[in-house]
């Protein structure tokens, strides 16, 4: 297992030692990265491993991972090591691939060591480096300072988060807990553990890219879209969702009820962004955000076992369809180099340029929407039905917005990704150029495919409407119990619903195109969500200004205020100094002169008495002295 | 136990110093080699010293202290005074080990990095050296008279090395800093006096009252003389507070002015702006880590009462700097003064880790003291390649530089985010220890409420925007240089710099992936240090 977790970063040294050779070299230690996983997993039960040292004096920290973390474990590496290939292809022209495969590798094994720790603490400190890999990789292309800046927000959105985690994680250790997490259990019902679970809950808003924060992820979007793929769809946003699932115990029921209400907000919110984006990365990144809504609302409504498993499937399917908008982005910026390749209103009638891409694209998308035979059906129905059972139980008649929403935005994620299939596959090139049929290697290839074959729902449940999900009962070992009488209406209604939405994208932009959209587009609402309702701009034109603002006012105690005020004290004590020596020259120095000068007079006046016979007066002197001497001797 | 392994470590720089007065003006190269061999010297004797040292030594702080060094030094009959001695007393013990072992790398260092240094090179290696010894001393002395001779004579090379080997506004900052330090010297020169008159040992065949400057007696409160100013029991009050509070008082501001603490801080930003790069590291590396080492040898093994009654309001200070620190070091456009206001920022936590009280909040102020030595160093030599190249700091000067210096960018990496607190590298675990000891202590007896802790990790978020907006303003994006003559001189670090940076950064990973290697050192010391500072905690 250490082997697992030391292979990534072994490649990526190794990869960046050897530059000439980093693809191939990071792929193949990622290939043994992915053997070694399944192999644990398939043949070590109980748990797999367990691994405990001293970190400080007296602080005793561990990895531990049994099976519910080995499978994402296989997960991260399996999805890194496609990843790793599709860069070989991606990045064939920069000049910079011995540095991008290093922190790719950094990156892996930060997730792995993420997904393996059984410490808070541990747990926090690969969160971190995730988040700084994360940062590494979305300025790879730093000097295009537009990029810098949106790696700089994302990381500094992550942090605030991750930092009132950290707040939590500190007063959970705390209020005396060892801080292991296969040992956590609930906490006494105070006020401090509301606040721990506040804390705790925002750290996985800020990582999975949640309301109020999901404006980081379209940031990081400017990453090469390998890394788009791998961190900020299939692996990193997940974290969130996963210390969720560890940390469910901690949680009140209470606050869980938040965690559901945040999960289908976001959810909401970005499916309805998604519509409106014309960039093909966008769509999926906010469709990526909106999933993330759906996994962290199955976890606040107790269907944890479904929203792991939405995790799996939705790790698959989108990093899939990353690796396809690369695939496009990638031939399209060769053949039709401008400066907008992202750009979908551009494109059109790739289905016959890109056919593997294409055929990859629509079942990976199917998964998406959830139809039936794919395997994001399986795990979002699976969502949807702890979410109306769970409104079922509520007493409060708010809950049942809650699975309502939820089927409402299964119509707007089929419209959004069929609105995507028909603008860049279907149709007439939009382009100015003519596109020529471009020889494709198998690092392209196989990434993509072995992506869109693991998005099928065969290999789940074999049944594509029911039936139990050996999957899940090997993995977690639970079995999704929904029963009713209005299981059958819920999911037939679902899959209504996305026919439905598929249908609209058809009948707006199938036949009529481009003209549609722009005219969609063009008003003022669809522009106000398109920009995430302003959210990111609220963000950064007023939040990060008036910090600004506050940092240069601070600066300003400094050299207005103490800065003059001991400079004021220095100078008065010069003043003080300057009227002492005034003094010292004037009256001390003039008393000394008064008196010189008296006796310099009345001496001169006396020797106008005295002619000078200065030896007579000297003896006399003196003998006037002795004689003075001996009488005090006499007289004490 | 007869070895004189402290009195070597001391003495050697200064040894150093007084080879150079055989060499001549002109002979710089051989002037800079001694400077390297003795500090290297140096080096390896400290080395030794943690290869020698016994990180179990003693079960009470006051006889913890190994390779003791004894010796009456100044001795005289005062009449009625009883007798004034003075000891030649060292001592080392878990806190000032690595401190020492610090200082003489950072020595080293600074010797690698002064060695362009072309003008008055003689005398000025002869102040750097005669700064070493006074710096190490410092840290070694346990007579409160030989510690106040040490810390004196800093001041002295220090206060010529900025002001003659500084930049434009050097007098200035010389003479501002000279004058901060002296009254907080003064300060401490007040307490160590009272603290002589009321510490004494009855002898008995005389019946003289012995005083001595002795630390370890003044930490015991045996030994304080009955009826004394600042007896245990004393009830003498100085403008209504008991003259105990009042003595601490003096001890910590004249500690806190090196430390710095927020308001006296203004010093330091001067001070390290004028002086040259290798005289910054010395005094953000090693400087600031006196006055927090005199907090914890001194003013709070001496104190402890009055250290407990006022823990609260240090933790506070703590919190101010670092917010403080913070704010102010995100308005800075000139690179050198925004690290000047982060090393404010990050002393923060050591006020924190004290006022908590407990093991982990000292051993993590310890530890940051430890881990910013080595990060502030490294700040400060990046300044310094920049400023060697181009005579320039202004952060909008710059842009783009990972293109064109990419070795370079990878130090400024490494060492941004180890010093905004990445973990696995060095400043992440003085701060987590600091917080958990804060958080620790506010769910055990309140000493501190949370919302130390809560700001202390805001400030933390302080830290990590203005360093991101660095590294993008200046290393990020297309590459530019404001002047075209600084064209040809923009070239990546040379095999000097690197061998100068090498250690730092070892030392910054290694510290941050493996902590125990200082804490198992440390964390006796420490235990021992908060059982005898907390010793009162539990009665109360």
């Amino acid at each position: 297992m250490a082997l697992i977790l030391l292979l990534p970063l072994l490649g990526g040294i190794m990869a960046y030692t050897i530059p000439s050779k980093s693809g191939i070299i990071a792929s193949i230690f990622l290939s043994l990265t992915t053997i070694l996983a399944g192999y644990y997993l398939s043949f070590v039960q109980g748990t797999l491993w367990m691994f405990q040292f001293e970190w400080l004096p007296g602080f005793v920290m561990g990895f531990a991972v049994d099976r519910s973390s080995a499978v994402l474990i296989l997960l991260v590496s399996l999805i890194s090591f496609l990843v790793h290939l599709f860069s070989i292809f991606y990045l064939s022209e920069d000049v910079h691939k011995d540095r991008y495969y290093l922190k790719l590798g950094f990156f892996t094994f930060s997730m792995l060591g993420l997904l393996m720790s059984d410490h808070l603490i541990l747990l926090f400190i690969f969160w971190e480096l995730v988040g700084f890999s994360s940062y590494l990789l979305i300025i790879f292309w730093f000097q295009d300072v537009k990029n810098a800046i949106a790696g700089r927000i994302a990381f500094m959105t992550n942090r605030i988060a991750d930092l009132i985690l950290f707040m939590g994680l500190l007063m959970l250790l705390g209020s005396g807990n060892d801080g292991f997490i296969s040992s956590l259990g609930p906490l006494p019902e105070n006020d401090s553990s509301t606040a721990i679970g506040i804390c705790l809950l925002i750290g996985v808003l800020g990582k999975s890219a949640q309301f109020p924060f999901f404006t980081w992820l379209p940031h990081a979007m400017v990453g090469p879209t390998p890394i788009s793929a791998l961190i900020h769809a299939a692996t990193m946003v997940a974290a969130g969702v996963y210390l969720l699932f560890r940390l469910f115990i901690v949680f009140d029921p209470y606050l869980l009820d938040w965690i559901a209400s945040l999960g289908i907000i976001t959810a909401f919110l970005g499916a309805l962004i998604a519509a409106c984006q014309t960039d093909m990365k966008a769509v999926l990144a906010y469709s990526t955000i909106s999933q993330l809504g759906y996994m962290v609302m199955g976890m606040g409504v107790g269907a944890y076992d479904m929203a792991l498993f939405h995790l799996w499937t939705h790790a698959f399917f989108k990093a899939g369809l990353f690796l396809c908008a690369g695939s496009v982005i990638h031939y399209l910026s060769i053949q039709d180099p401008t400066t907008a390749p992202q750009d979908m209103r551009r494109m059109g009638g790739l289905k016959s340029y890109l056919p593997i891409t294409f055929w990859s694209y629509l079942v990976c998308m199917m998964a998406l929407v959830g139809l039936p035979f794919f395997s994001g059906f399986l795990s979002k129905e699976g969502i949807i039905l702890g979410v109306f059972s769970w409104a079922m139980q509520s007493e409060n008649g708010l809950a049942f917005a809650l699975p309502i929403t939820a089927l409402g935005i299964s119509f707007l994620t089929a419209y959004y990704m069929g609105k995507q299939l028909l603008l860049v596959f279907f149709g007439s090139y939009r382009g100015e150029k003519s596109l020529k049929m471009l020889q494709k290697s198998w690092t392209e290839i196989l990434p993509i495919s072995v992506l869109a074959i693991l998005s099928l729902g065969v290999f789940y449940r074999i049944h594509p409407l029911g039936g139990d999900l050996n999957f899940l009962e090997y993995w977690l070992g639970t079995q999704p119990k929904v029963e009713g009488s209005w299981v059958t209406p819920m999911i037939g209604s679902s899959i209504l619903l996305v026919l439905l939405g598929l249908g609209f994208s058809y009948w707006t932009y199938g036949r009529q195109g481009m003209r549609k959209m722009k005219s969609f587009n063009s008003s003022r609402l669809s522009i106000f969500v398109q920009n995430g309702f302003y959210l990111d701009k609220f963000y950064m034109g007023i939040l990060v200004p008036s910090f600004d603002w506050l940092a240069f006012k601070t600066s300003k105690v400094d050299t207005v205020l103490i800065n003059p005020f001991f400079n004021k004290i220095s100078v008065s004590i010069v003043v003080l100094s300057k009227v002492t020596d005034l003094f010292d020259r004037l009256i001390v120095d003039g008393l000394i002169s008064l008196i010189k000068s008296v006796v310099q007079i009345l001496g001169s006046m006396f020797t106008k008495f005295h002619p000078a016979r200065v030896q007579i007066h000297f003896v006399s002197a003196i003998i006037g002295l002795v004689i003075i001497l001996v009488w005090l001797k006499f007289a004490l | 136990m007869s070895s004189y392994i402290l009195s070597l470590i001391i003495w050697m720089p200064l040894l150093g110093a007084f080879t150079l007065l055989f060499f001549n003006e002109r002979q710089t190269s051989g002037i800079k080699i001694v400077a390297l061999i003795f500090s290297l010297i140096q080096l390896l004797f400290s080395i030794g010293l943690v290869w020698r040292f016994d990180p179990n030594y003693g079960d009470h702080l006051l006889t913890s202290f190994q390779f003791v060094e004894k010796f009456s030094w100044i001795s005289m009959s005062l009449g009625s005074f009883g007798s004034f001695n003075i000891d030649y007393h060292l001592g080392v013990d878990g806190m000032s080990l690595w401190l020492v072992v610090l200082s003489s790398l950072i020595t080293v260092l600074g010797v690698l990095a002064s060695w362009k240094l072309k003008q008055q090179v003689r005398s000025y290696f002869m102040l750097y050296l005669l700064l070493s010894t006074s710096i190490v001393g410092c840290f070694l002395a346990l007579d409160f008279f030989l510690f106040y001779l040490f810390f004196e004579l800093v001041l002295l090379p220090m206060f010529f090395l900025i002001g003659l080997w500084g930049g434009p506004r050097r007098s200035y900052a010389s003479i501002k800093f000279f004058i901060y330090t002296l009254v907080g010297s003064l300060l401490i020169l007040v307490v160590m006096i009272a603290l002589y008159l009321s510490v004494g040992v009855l002898d008995p065949t005389s019946e003289m009252m012995i005083h001595s400057f002795n630390l370890l007696h003044m930490m015991d409160s045996n030994y304080f003389i009955e009826g004394s100013s600042l007896a245990k029991d004393s009830v003498l009050t100085f403008m209504g507070m008991p003259l105990r509070a009042v003595a601490f008082l003096a001890l910590f501001l004249g500690f806190a002015i090196k430390l710095p603490i927020v308001p006296f801080h203004t010093w330091l930003p001067d001070a390290h702006v004028e002086a040259a790069t290798p005289i910054s590291v010395i005094l953000a590396a090693l400087l600031l880590k006196l006055g927090g080492y005199g907090l914890y040898r001194i003013a709070f093994s001496i104190f402890p009462d009055a250290a407990l009654h006022f823990g609260y309001y240090i933790a506070i200070f703590g919190v101010l700097a670092i917010i403080y620190g913070g704010l102010n070091a995100m308005a800075q456009n000139d690179l050198k003064r925004m690290i000047a206001y982060s090393s404010i920022s990050h002393m923060g936590f050591v006020l924190i880790g004290l006022g908590s009280f407990t093991v982990e909040g000292a051993a993590g102020g310890m530890f940051q003291m430890i881990a910013h030595g080595f990060i502030s160093a490294a700040l400060f030599l990046i300044v310094g390649v920049l400023y060697d190249r181009t005579q320039n700091r202004k952060i909008e000067n710059f842009s783009g530089l990972a293109t064109k210096l990419p070795g370079y960018s990878f130090v400024v990496m490494i060492v941004f985010f180890a010093s905004l607190g990445l973990p696995g590298l060095a400043g992440f675990v003085g701060e987590l220890l600091v917080l958990m000891g804060a958080f620790n202590v506010s769910a055990v007896d309140g000493m501190l409420p949370n919302w130390i802790g809560i700001v202390a990790v805001m400030g933390l978020l302080i830290t990590a925007a203005y360093y991101l907006w660095t590294i993008q303003r200046m290393f990020l994006g297309k590459y530019w240089v404001r002047e075209h003559s600084w064209e040809p001189k923009m070239k990546d670090l040379e095999i000097r710099e690197w061998l100068i940076f090498t250690p730092l950064i070892l030392g910054i990973v290694v510290l941050g992936m493996y902590p125990k290697i200082i804490l198992n050192t440390m964390n006796h010391s420490i235990e021992l240090f908060i059982a005898h500072v907390g010793d009162l905690k539990i009665k109360l």
